[in-house]
């Protein structure tokens, strides 16, 4: 946890945007970055999309490595830790986020488009490109209309691609729950819709702005939780439930 | 134009989650009707219902484990003084052919597996060849369950009720379809359900406390935790007599009305698009509020001391307010889009 001492340290530069996002700061120090974000949507942009990749981590179902794996990371990391000392430090500033930022979206966006093969078990699966996210990583620094293009263009893929997942699928789904998701999703659509003609409008309007990114986190939750019910209703007995709960509608 | 088939098995489907058999002759009078109505009613479609009742006592000691799957039907879970869980399942089948109803009967499983103090429940359904498919049969199980009240529960349901009540060990009840509620439990990890309400009466926990719906209502009366997540897309977000040091509160087009005592050093991020944001708090706590909204419109009944904010002016309009009141020792952020935000006293 970061002390109080050093609240009167927080800049763009040491800004302790993990333990701010863990909730891990003092009161002291939490109260200096929030008010450091108020002023600088830059930083506020990288801890928003921070935000979204934890909580999108905290979705994505834990898989357990196989114990060879597990056994032969472990005689790695030790061979790493005695040898070379080539340990990976956690990222303190905030370019260093950017750029993990980055790579941490393009797994997370891997990770969920990666679940189309398994899903369609056997169809065709869309291509992943590691290498948009990157370039919006590093674009969150340059300007606040680059920062905010750049996540809106990072949330919009997540959500193309979940969309695909959960449209070509939706026929597992219970049929009133298929009805319920489908409603929700319009409401987070037309929130989406009223906050972009907002920031049209007012370009630099903050609530505006915070409307739309809360909007798209929601979708992309939203679409998140429609493909792991999908996975569910697919797992076994689930998937002859999900068939007789459609019987029963028919 | 609605399928009626989808309507009456909407019908059909609530009195599989609601079983007539849970009505008492205490219930009011007009549920007792509807309830016999609407048995008539599946009964002339889908045949007379037949059941059978499963019995089974596990001692597990003080602790242990309850893991329970179910597809259709309701799920009471309920603490007592005993070192046993106790199983009472009832499946209920449907079919106009009486001989299809005792293969469908016997075929609907409820496998119960023991290891150590843990015991897992699953509910298995009987395989059908495509050819069976779509005759419109109906096949669900109810469980009411009794564990040591120091028993650790998890319960998942596709469609119908959950509810745990005094279970001291770690709760986590999930639905799809129904209603989700945990009471009097001091360790509540998760309640969530898609379509349906969340309720959390009387529980704590000492870390997180997630709960939350697509569509339905989440409230929480008298919840004490170190931090709690809630949200819901369309439905409200109630929650009053709370005792937490952080609380995450979101909806897209839901309400949200917070009754609370805030906490030193405590935050509170609440959250809606178009719903309205109500903030009662019930002390002298002082807070840092950041209050904004783009087209609502933002009061607070507490005089904050406003404060000049990086050259976007002073700390408050109709739609902004920014400042400190009192010893500004807690932090309550309310957003909000269109809708009204206000922070009031008790």
């Amino acid at each position: 946890m970061t002390s109080a001492r050093d609240a009167s340290k927080v800049n763009c530069h040491d800004l302790p945007v993990a333990d701010f996002v863990d909730g891990e700061l003092d009161p002291a120090v939490e109260r200096a970055v929030e008010r450091h974000l108020e002023g600088c949507p830059s930083c506020r942009a990288l801890v928003d999309d921070l935000r979204t990749v934890r909580a999108a981590a905290f979705t994505l179902e834990r898989l357990d490595p196989p114990p060879e794996l597990l056994g032969r990371i472990q005689a790695r990391i030790g061979t790493e830790g005695t040898g070379s000392g080539r340990v990976l430090p956690w990222p303190n500033t905030r370019e260093a986020w950017a750029v993990w930022l980055a790579a941490a979206a393009a797994l997370l966006l891997t990770t969920a488009i990666g679940i189309v093969p398994l899903l369609r078990q056997g169809g065709d699966a869309p291509q992943a490109s590691s290498g948009a996210p990157a370039a919006s990583g590093t674009a969150l620094i340059d300007s606040v209309e680059a920062d905010l293009q750049a996540a809106e263009s990072h949330y919009q893929k997540a959500i193309v691609g979940l969309e695909e997942i959960a449209r070509s699928d939706t026929s597992e789904l219970d049929p009133q729950v298929a009805a319920v998701l489908q409603k929700n999703l319009q409401v987070v659509d037309l929130a989406i819709d009223e906050s972009r003609a907002a920031l049209k409008a007012e370009p630099s309007n903050a609530p505006a702005q915070q409307g739309l990114f809360e909007a798209m986190r929601t979708k992309v939750a939203l679409l998140q939780q429609t493909v792991e019910l999908i996975n569910e209703m697919r797992k076994g007995n689930q998937a002859e439930a999900g068939r007789l709960m459609q019987d029963l509608s028919r | 134009m609605i399928d009626t088939r989808f309507l009456l098995s909407l019908v059909i489907t609530a009195v599989a989650a609601a079983p007539i058999g849970a009505a008492t002759r205490h219930a009011p009078p007009a549920n007792e009707r509807r309830a016999a109505w609407l048995n008539r009613y599946a009964e002339a479609r889908q045949g007379p219902e037949q059941t059978d009742r499963i019995l089974q006592a596990i001692k597990v000691g003080p602790g242990g484990t309850l893991d329970l799957s179910n597809i259709s039907g309701s799920v009471r879970v309920t603490g007592d003084d005993g070192g046993d869980i106790r199983i009472e399942a009832i499946k209920r089948v449907r079919h106009r052919d009486a001989d299809e109803a005792r293969r469908l009967l016997q075929e609907l499983r409820v496998d119960i597996t023991t290891v150590g103090g843990r015991v897992e429940v699953r509910t298995t359904y009987p395989r059908r060849t495509a050819g069976e498919r779509g005759r419109g049969i109906s096949a669900s199980v109810d469980y009411e369950i009794s564990v040591p009240a120091g028993a650790a529960v998890a319960v998942k349901t596709i469609s119908g009720d959950v509810s745990v009540t005094r279970v001291n060990g770690e709760v986590r009840a999930e639905a799809v379809s129904g209603d989700v509620s945990v009471s009097a439990t001091p360790n509540v990890a998760v309640a969530k359900t898609v379509s349906g309400n969340v309720t959390a009466r009387d529980v704590s926990a000492a870390g997180n406390v997630s709960l939350s719906s697509v569509s339905g209502t989440v409230a929480a009366i008298g919840l004490k935790a170190r931090s709690l997540e809630c949200g819901s897309v369309s439905g409200d977000v109630q929650l009053s007599s709370l005792q937490v040091e952080r609380l995450q509160v979101k909806s897209v087009s839901g309400n949200i009305e917070f009754q609370a005592v805030l906490a030193r050093g405590g935050r509170y991020d609440l959250t809606s698009h178009s719903g309205d944001v109500r903030v009662i708090l019930g002390s002298d706590t002082g807070f840092e509020l950041d209050a904004s909204t783009f087209s609502g419109s933002v009061r607070s009944d507490f005089p904050v001391t406003l404060r000049t904010d990086g050259g976007r002016g002073r700390g408050a309009s109709t739609r902004t307010i920014r400042g400190s009141y009192g010893d500004a020792s807690a932090i309550l952020a309310v957003q909000t889009f269109s809708g009204t935000v206000v922070i009031g006293r008790k």
